[in-house]
């Protein structure tokens, strides 16, 4: 799995290649271009030059909903659950990714028992079987970072994009999140997140990219990354590090 | 020529009067303000009704600004503050019902008939060689571009002006600088129902006539020009109005459209909001 | 009250009711605001008076064809909603009912003012329908509509809907093309409202103009947001009362767009789920799901629990 950028404002030249299995973490300060790279990536913007590679293939211009479909998953920076939906729904939704673009939509129940019996699976991993029935936009943060992640989870990915997973978490929420995408990853599914809680970055990541400005200034592991220099003086001179 | 040009400018000059208080509403609170329009045609209605009952033209005017001012002001303080956190669609849905509301209550009390706007103006024909503009097309002018410059001047000296302005950027960060910004948007309501209202009185005098449904088309065009002008933007929604009012009337000379000018702005509208739905001028904002 | 009386407020009922279920789809499922929805409803009625008044047509073809037609325009005016993010939709649809409504005025070949008139009503067997029997035919299409948008609402297709109106972002994240799922909707609408068109123009035997204008529009829209927009009963008995108030309230006649209007600013007001979105939120609570389906998934996770646990 590789994916290459280049040329965006935002983004100068950054190449990235993400191994199929492991859990990456995208570090750097605000403004550094990590969202836009997530933002490219998931096809919701289009890169000025460059390539993406997913799964042997370009996903360059493909629709945001294609690019889903063939396996790569997401959630938010600012939670974007289906708030007026149950968490139930949420991941029913997600669990249709195959679906909608079929004629089997006008078909298919939600509700029918193999999409119920799925949903509930995902929504026991997450552990959030008590709010399945509750809508989830009531919920408060830390459920609703669940909630997104369960119902990227039912999208079935191969490629899992967590945009700040943690961020607004108490330790104890951030700690269930760390076993939640150690668990996910552990079932074979790659994990690529931003995040600027070190706690987290730190716990999981098995490598770490630091962009800066939109470039990246380096790449390796924990141990490397916490004493490279150049990261010291980019991240810590901008950016507390917990 | 120069004849069309002036009644483009005529023609421009009443949308401007609509246009600047939707795009001041739209800009900061982001709700299509349809209901504006039914303070377009309360404006005109009322003062007419003053000059009935014998009350001189100016102080019907300044009688019928400020009640449609307090008007704009009620719609905004009774009606949209209560229901702007619920999604966009509430905020919307009311104003359509507001508008509705509003235009069915001036039929109930003035009738439904088209009614004269008699008054003396006490302002020269202008008459030349291949030129009229009468006195009340003249008095349009004037007044519009008295209240462009004084627009100008409130919105880029004055303190207030500086607080709409930063609203209208972004209105929590406001807030969050100190900016009282309940009071700002309560102000946006004060000053685009008043011109929307003069609007109404200057096109009633030009057309010498007044109806309770006179605001629908007008006000909807008032929408393409704010869509024109680049949605919140007062500069652009001036300058959009007399494009708009320029290509219709020369649309309507040269081509004589198969359709009358109404549908030529809405097309107009349908085709910019696919294309260009930032305006000509404005940049993208989302 | 005459049983014609009877039978013509049941009609305007009916056909209000499929109206209300189209505009409802757009607006209630898939989040996509019109306010020209007349015009598809127009666009049903003038395609089929042209079929049969002008072109000599059957009722039965000029039928299948006026709602393909519709179900075509509807999702060619569905194409700004493609371009066009939330509000703009508004001012979009408005404009589009402005120039349907323009063209049937103003286009030789749509009649002009004056319309078109002696549309034939339907008839089977060499027998022409009368006006009971006409009524009993809306009655089935309307049923026909209720359990279709019934079924709908129980498939993927709703729940793409639901989700582009939550969150195009994330609807197009999990799958949701977003312009498929609009033209989806735009087109469902179109056929609809067309249905409503032919039905409502051959009981009258004449269209005009005015019977689309945008007034028309708000009328619609008063029938589905006071039932409850989203819903599936909520538009079918706002229909009734918008179509039996000025009728029950005989000296409020004159007053009908002042009663539309309070009706819209007093529920966005005190209920903005409508009439049966909060009387479900009285008895069951504030849960987005029904009763029966989290019975269903209580039962189904339920047998999953015990499987994994032995």
């Amino acid at each position: 799995m590789s994916k290459r950028f280049g040329g965006l404002q935002a983004l100068k030249d950054v190449s990235l290649d993400v191994e199929v299995g492991e859990i990456r973490a995208i570090i750097g300060p605000n403004g550094a271009g990590k969202t836009t790279l997530f933002n490219i990536i998931n096809g919701f913007l289009r890169p000025d030059s460059g390539t993406i590679v997913f799964d042997g293939k370009s996903i360059v211009g493909v629709r945001p909903s294609e690019i889903a479909k063939r396996g790569l998953a997401r959630t938010f920076q600012i939670v974007k659950v289906f708030s007026s939906l149950s968490v139930l729904e949420n991941v029913l939704a997600g669990l249709g990714v195959d679906i909608y673009p079929s004629l089997e939509a006008f078909q298919r129940s939600p509700f029918a028992k193999e999409y119920v019996e799925k949903a509930w699976k995902i929504i026991e991993t997450l552990g959030i079987e008590k709010y399945a029935f509750v809508a989830a936009g009531t919920l408060p943060l830390g459920l609703q970072r669940k909630v997104e992640v369960a119902r990227a989870l039912a999208v079935k990915p191969k490629l899992l994009l967590l945009d700040e997973p943690v961020s607004g978490l108490n330790d104890l929420e951030t700690q269930e999140m760390i076993d939640v995408v150690k668990k996910i990853n552990q079932s074979g599914v790659t994990v690529l997140f931003i995040e600027h809680d070190m706690h987290f970055t730190v716990n999981i990541a098995q490598r770490i990219t630091v962009l800066d400005y939109g470039v990246k200034i380096a790449e390796g592991t924990p141990e490397e990354i916490t004493k490279d220099s150049r990261v010291i003086e980019a991240y810590l001179g901008s950016e507390e590090v917990a | 020529m120069l004849q069309n040009i002036v009644n483009a400018l005529v023609l421009g000059s009443s949308y401007v009067m609509i246009a600047v208080g939707l795009t001041l509403v739209y800009g900061i609170l982001k709700i299509l303000h349809i209901a504006h329009a039914g303070i377009y045609a309360f404006g005109a209605l009322f003062a007419v009704y003053l000059c009935e009952i014998g009350l001189p033209l100016v102080f019907a005017v300044t009688l019928s600004l400020i009640l449609s001012a307090l008007l704009g002001m009620i719609i905004y303080k009774g009606f949209y503050k209560h229901v702007l956190d619920r999604g966009r669609i509430v905020p919307l849905v009311m104003s359509v019902g507001l508008f509705a509301t509003m235009e069915d209550l001036y039929r109930l009390m003035w009738g439904p008939y088209k009614r004269p706007f008699d008054v003396y103006i006490d302002l020269p024909d202008v008459m030349t060689m291949d030129l009229y503009l009468s006195s009340r097309g003249l008095l349009m002018l004037i007044v519009t571009a008295v209240v462009i410059v004084l627009l100008y001047l409130l919105l880029m000296r004055t303190k207030l002006g500086k607080s709409l302005r930063a609203c209208s950027n972004d209105l929590g960060l406001a807030g969050a600088f100190g900016i009282n910004t309940d009071r700002s948007v309560a102000f946006a309501f004060l000053i685009g129902s008043s011109l929307a209202a003069l609007g109404g009185i200057l096109v009633g005098l030009y057309d010498n006539t007044v109806y309770p449904t006179m605001g629908s088309v007008p006000s909807y065009k008032a929408f393409v020009v704010v869509v024109l002008g680049g949605f919140g933007s007062i500069r652009g929604a001036v300058v959009a109005s007399y494009i708009l009012a320029l290509v219709e009337t020369f649309v309507v000379y040269y081509f004589g459209f198969l359709l009358p000018r109404d549908a030529i702005a809405f097309l107009t509208m349908i085709l910019l909001l696919m294309f260009k739905p930032e305006g000509l001028f404005g940049k993208v904002r989302r | 009250m005459s049983l014609d009386y009877f039978l013509t407020v049941s009609v305007f009922s009916m056909i209000n009711m499929i109206l209300a279920l189209s505009l409802n789809i757009l607006i209630g499922y898939a989040g996509q605001v019109s306010l020209g929805h007349a015009a598809f409803f127009g666009i049903g009625a003038y395609a089929s008076a042209i079929l049969t008044v002008k072109l000599g047509m059957g009722y039965w073809p000029a039928l299948l064809l006026s709602v393909f037609i519709s179900g075509l325009i509807g999702l060619l005016l569905g194409l700004p909603a493609l371009r066009v993010r939330e509000d703009f939709l508004v001012l979009a649809t408005i404009g589009v009912n402005f120039v349907v409504v323009s063209i049937f005025n103003y286009v030789k070949f749509f009649g002009g003012p004056y319309g078109i008139l002696g549309l034939p009503r339907p008839s089977l067997f060499g027998h022409a329908f009368t006006t009971r029997e006409y009524a009993l035919y809306v009655f089935l299409w309307t049923l026909v509509v209720v359990f279709l948008v019934h079924y709908l609402s129980n498939t993927y297709l709703k729940l793409g809907f639901d989700a582009l109106r939550e969150d195009e972002d994330a609807a197009e994240s999990v799958g949701v093309s977003s312009p498929r799922y609009k033209m989806y909707a735009f087109a469902i609408a179109g056929l609809l409202a067309g249905l409503a068109g032919n039905l409502w123009a051959h009981y009258m035997t004449v269209v005009f103009p005015d019977n689309f204008s945008f007034p028309v529009s708000i009328g619609i829209l008063t029938m589905v947001v006071i039932g409850g927009v989203g819903t599936l009963v909520g538009p079918l008995i706002g229909a009734i009362i918008v179509t039996i108030l000025p009728e029950v309230l005989r000296f409020a006649r004159d007053y009908r767009m002042l009663i539309y209007g309070l009706i819209i600013v007093f529920t966005m007001f005190f209920m903005p789920k409508g009439i049966v979105g909060s009387i479900k939120g009285l008895i069951f609570g504030d849960t987005p799901l029904g009763k029966k389906r989290v019975e269903k998934v209580r039962r189904i996770a339920g047998a999953q629990g015990r499987i994994a646990g032995r």
